[in-house]
């Protein structure tokens, strides 16, 4: 088998902590254990992934695989705009999707202004920035 | 049961040319902020302290500005026990010097009819902006800023300046707990503008 996968150290702050219940967590890009990203079509990445997490149900199971997906081995890592569906995929039914499509995102300590711009490649602190409110 | 501690809404300051910016779990010190600043050659200091207050209809915060009266607004409604904040530290401090900065350089042109070397450099002296993390009682400080100027325009000006970039920009979250409510269901608040 291949090596660790690449992993991202994700931060929460605000409301994003109190829905996941966490304040940092290890994410592997790929997502799935052993990771998926290998296999070319989604359907060996679905049952691959229902094989290997059997309690989760079939919506979340479909948010990993397509998360799996999105990690590009040639380009050498997963889409910043991908990662909202893994993280949510980990915490379903905490409402974290609907904090994450209100938050930013911070890489290695910089705003990001565009996701679609960066690629995580294994390494990176990625914080989630919630609507501020200090003063 | 407080909001759970970020490890990285740590104590932090930095210091730059243009001031001070601090994060931290002491009590803020006011009068040591003020003087932090000053300088023989202030004509003027502005301060704003920004202070937890008791009661909510919009926001539970009480601002007070040297040389005015500090206006209390009493708000029917619910009673605010106290306010959380974290940060993310190492970014938030980051972003507080750039807005120093930008305080600084925006107030570089002077008006006033002064001597050669007044007029190209900035017409503000020293700031600090100091924010205070963890529970903060109802009546304590939560913020504080200092600016010292030749002049009290400039002074104003960055003051506010500094304040509205400092809402908008900074790292930093609030979370305000009310009497007779859950605190599991204490909501983290959103500054206006977002």
């Amino acid at each position: 088998m291949s090596g660790d996968p690449p992993t991202v150290t994700v931060l929460y702050f605000a409301a994003a902590s109190t829905a996941t219940g966490l304040t940092t967590e290890a994410v592997a890009l790929d997502n799935t254990s052993g990771g998926t990203s290998h296999l070319r079509s989604r359907q060996p990445r679905l049952a691959h992934v229902l094989h290997s997490e059997p309690s989760i149900d079939a919506s979340t199971a479909l948010l990993m695989a397509r998360a799996g997906a999105d990690y590009d081995r040639t380009s050498g890592g997963l889409p910043l705009s991908a990662l909202a569906d893994v993280l949510v995929a980990r915490h379903p039914g905490t409402g974290l999707r609907e904090i994450l499509a209100q938050s930013q995102w911070a890489v290695d300590e910089e705003m990001v202004d565009d996701p679609a711009n960066v690629v995580l490649k294994g390494g990176e602190e990625v914080a989630v920035i919630c609507p501020v409110s200090g003063g | 049961m407080a909001s759970s501690k970020p490890s990285a809404s740590v104590a932090a300051r930095l210091d730059i040319p243009e001031g001070t910016c601090a994060l931290t779990y002491e009590p803020l010190d006011v009068q040591s902020i003020i003087q932090s600043v000053t300088d023989d050659g202030a004509g003027a200091t502005a301060v704003f302290i920004g202070t937890t207050r008791n009661s909510f209809r919009g926001e539970a915060f009480e601002e007070h500005i040297i040389i005015a009266q500090p206006t209390t607004m009493l708000h029917a409604g619910k009673v605010v026990t106290r306010l959380d904040y974290q940060a993310y530290s190492k970014m938030a401090i980051k972003t507080m010097a750039d807005i120093l900065r930008d305080a600084h350089s925006r107030y570089s042109r002077s008006d006033h009819q002064t001597a050669q070397s007044d007029a190209q450099a900035s017409s503000l002296i020293r700031s600090a902006v100091h924010h205070r993390l963890g529970t903060v009682p109802v009546g304590e400080p939560s913020i504080v800023i200092a600016v010292s100027s030749p002049h009290r325009k400039e002074a104003f000006m960055a003051c506010e300046l500094i304040l509205e970039e400092v809402k908008m920009k900074a790292q930093i979250w609030k979370r305000e707990f009310y009497e007779n409510e859950r605190e599991e269901e204490a909501e983290w608040k959103v500054n206006a503008g977002h």
